[in-house]
């Protein structure tokens, strides 16, 4: 069973998969629905007063594919303005992740977490506040998106003109100076792109630091925080859809290319563990009374085996691993190491999230409210595993029908190589 | 409802224990957290009065405040506010006097989750709850808003006092003008000593606690 769609080839393999994403996205579509009619009390959420997260799955996963994003962005940035030939061939691929995850990522998850998703547009009008983390949220994210959108075009606009011509939108020109433009464009975008992505990633993180409310949460340290661990989790997603895409798809990925996302790998990891240890440390020396109960529910309490996978298998043993050259080398080694990643910064968002919302201030010693607890529905964990299908599926139509793969550059055969 | 919270503590021990009540009502902030954070400033400040009130159609649901607020009085409509909410009317008080639950005996008078003076059970549209929105204590505004109009003194006339202050059967709660020097609650204040509860936020509460 294999036939053609828009010249390209359908192999029995992609239709079960595309098949498993949609069972996947009805599963959520039906969940959903049952959340719609009857409100979210179907979700484990209740108000703090009562002993509850106020805010749970819903937006641990929305941070969490805002940070994803990070990484296929600052690729292909560097690639583009720093002229870093390795990630060229991977730069269009890169664009596309983040502009996947962070299209169908937030606004999803936003849209299944808000109680009244009929009115998600007054988020932007009529009343928007400009005193709200929240608006400038929306404001950052819309401007990464079209500019993901027009890296995306121009990046892949060469080949374009030759395979999807109606996507040029009548800008076919292959002349040399024509290229040179694309490129010029390019590297203006990642050069506006690169304060906005990390503009994004604070103020992501401030809608959490600038919180009184909150004792974990009220901290310098969010924003940069949530820039490291995006980047981390980004990378890792990069290397991980690489190897996907390499295995599936059949794209040429070289592994000189893939060791050196492992290196830049090796090197952010460290400086995320640095910043969680000052939190925890300036937060554990202090021992101010609020801090200490969300830091003792982190570290030995209910939470502890969480976040403890979040150190030890999320960072310290991905790490160890990505120092031997050999494993930086092995697709086998790496796909390990990237979901190992990549499910320790989702830990990580968990814990900050809980850590935050569970706990309130008491009115020292006056009165208390009921301690937290937390735990998500059927509900949430099959419209979560929806919206990611989305992502997924979206990603697998735009690698199969869009020409993402970089054409195969003729390079000159070095000299050393005829000598061999 | 619930959106005057009652915090009991038991203090003491055996066999001097005594059982504390606090109770909890929204603090109308004079810089209120919850409107600095809401994203559609459905939560706002009133201008004339200062109570800080929810415009339930611009409210999307998105518990920003719920979050920010440092005494945590905001309470989200998890379904269509119904009876059971928060609260199983119908299964709490079952067999306690041998008979069926709270309907029983309220029988057809406006159910206890819904506002007596602005609900009309026969009238769905008149019941001016939502679901997926944010609620909060108004300080029963639209007592005090009528009252005014009828020429009344909130904190003296009972028609224009918040319903708690007028209900509660040891008179524990007082409510007035803190503008006005010479209204009840000002003089109460010069009199007795007074706390405000998480006075180091910089919310500067409304609602003080006499001691």
């Amino acid at each position: 069973m294999s036939f053609e769609i828009w010249g390209v080839k359908i192999t029995r393999r992609f239709v079960a998969w595309i098949s498993f994403l949609i069972i996947l996205i009805l599963i959520g579509a039906y969940a959903y629905i049952q959340q719609l009619l009857e409100g979210l009390s179907r979700t484990g959420m209740q108000v703090p007063a009562l002993g509850g997260a106020p805010w749970a799955l819903y937006i641990v996963n929305d941070i969490y594919l805002v940070g994803v994003s990070a990484g296929g962005f600052l690729i292909a940035a560097s690639a583009h303005l720093f002229n870093v030939e390795r990630f060229k061939p991977i730069s269009t691929l890169a664009t596309f992740v983040a502009f996947v995850t962070i299209l169908i990522g937030p606004p999803l998850f936003v849209a299944a977490d808000l109680g009244r998703p009929d009115r998600m547009l007054h988020l932007a009008y009529p009343t928007p506040n400009p005193r709200s983390p929240l608006f400038y949220v929306l404001v950052t994210l819309s401007l990464y998106i079209i500019l993901l959108v027009l890296e995306a075009w121009f990046s892949m606009r060469r080949r374009l003109v030759t395979k999807r011509r109606w996507l040029t939108a009548g800008f076919d020109d292959l002349s040399e100076a024509s290229l040179h433009h694309d490129e010029r464009i390019l590297k203006m975008l990642s050069f506006v792109g690169l304060p906005i992505a990390v503009s994004v990633h604070s103020v992501t993180g401030w809608i959490f630091g600038l919180i009184k409310s909150r004792p974990f949460w009220l901290s310098p340290l969010m924003a940069p925080i949530f820039l490291s661990s995006a980047l981390v989790s980004g990378v890792a997603l990069l290397i991980f859809v690489c190897i996907v895409v390499k295995r599936f798809a059949g794209f040429r990925i070289e592994q000189d290319t893939l060791a050196d996302l492992a290196r830049l790998l090796s090197m952010m990891i460290p400086i995320d563990i640095f910043f969680l240890m000052i939190e925890v440390l300036t937060v554990g020396y202090a021992h101010e009374i609020v801090d200490m109960k969300p830091l003792l529910f982190l570290l030995v309490g209910a939470n502890a085996p969480l976040f403890w996978f979040e150190v030890i298998g999320g960072a310290l043993v991905p790490l160890v691993i990505l120092a031997f050259p050999r494993f930086r080398r092995s697709d086998r080694v790496l796909t390990l190491t990237s979901l190992l990643i990549l499910v320790g910064i989702w830990l990580k968002r968990w814990n900050i999230i809980m850590c935050g919302t569970l706990f309130s201030h008491d009115w020292f010693g006056w009165a208390e409210y009921p301690p937290g607890s937390y735990t998500p529905t059927w509900v949430e964990w099959s419209v979560m595993t929806c919206i990611y299908a989305v992502a997924a599926l979206l990603l697998t139509l735009i690698i199969k029908f869009l020409p993402v793969e970089e054409e195969r550059r003729v390079i000159p055969t070095p000299a050393v190589a005829e000598v061999e | 409802m619930f959106w005057m919270y009652v915090f009991r503590r038991e203090v003491g021990g055996y066999p001097n224990v005594t059982r504390r009540f606090l109770p909890r009502p929204c603090m109308h902030c004079r810089y209120p957290s919850c409107v600095e954070a809401c994203p559609t400033q459905a939560r706002h400040k009133n201008e004339a009065d200062g109570l800080v009130l929810t415009n339930y159609s611009k409210c999307v649901g998105c518990r920003y405040c719920v979050v920010a607020c440092p005494y945590n009085v905001n309470y989200f409509n998890w379904k269509v506010p119904k009876k059971n909410q928060y609260f199983d009317w119908e299964a709490e008080g079952k067999d306690l006097y041998g008979k069926g639950g709270v309907t029983e005996y309220v029988g057809d008078a406006i159910p206890p989750n819904l506002n007596p003076d602005v609900s009309r059970r026969d009238i769905p549209t008149l019941q001016y709850r939502f679901v997926g929105v944010v609620e909060k204590c108004t300080f029963c505004a639209h007592r005090i808003w009528s009252g005014i109009k009828k020429g009344l003194k909130p904190g003296v006339d009972r028609d224009a006092t918040p319903a708690c202050v007028i209900t509660c059967p040891v008179k524990a709660l007082q409510f007035g003008d803190l503008d006005d020097p010479n209204s009840n609650v000002s003089k109460l204040l010069a009199k007795r000593r007074w706390q405000r509860a998480l006075e180091d936020f910089g919310n500067e509460p409304s609602v003080y606690y006499l001691s």
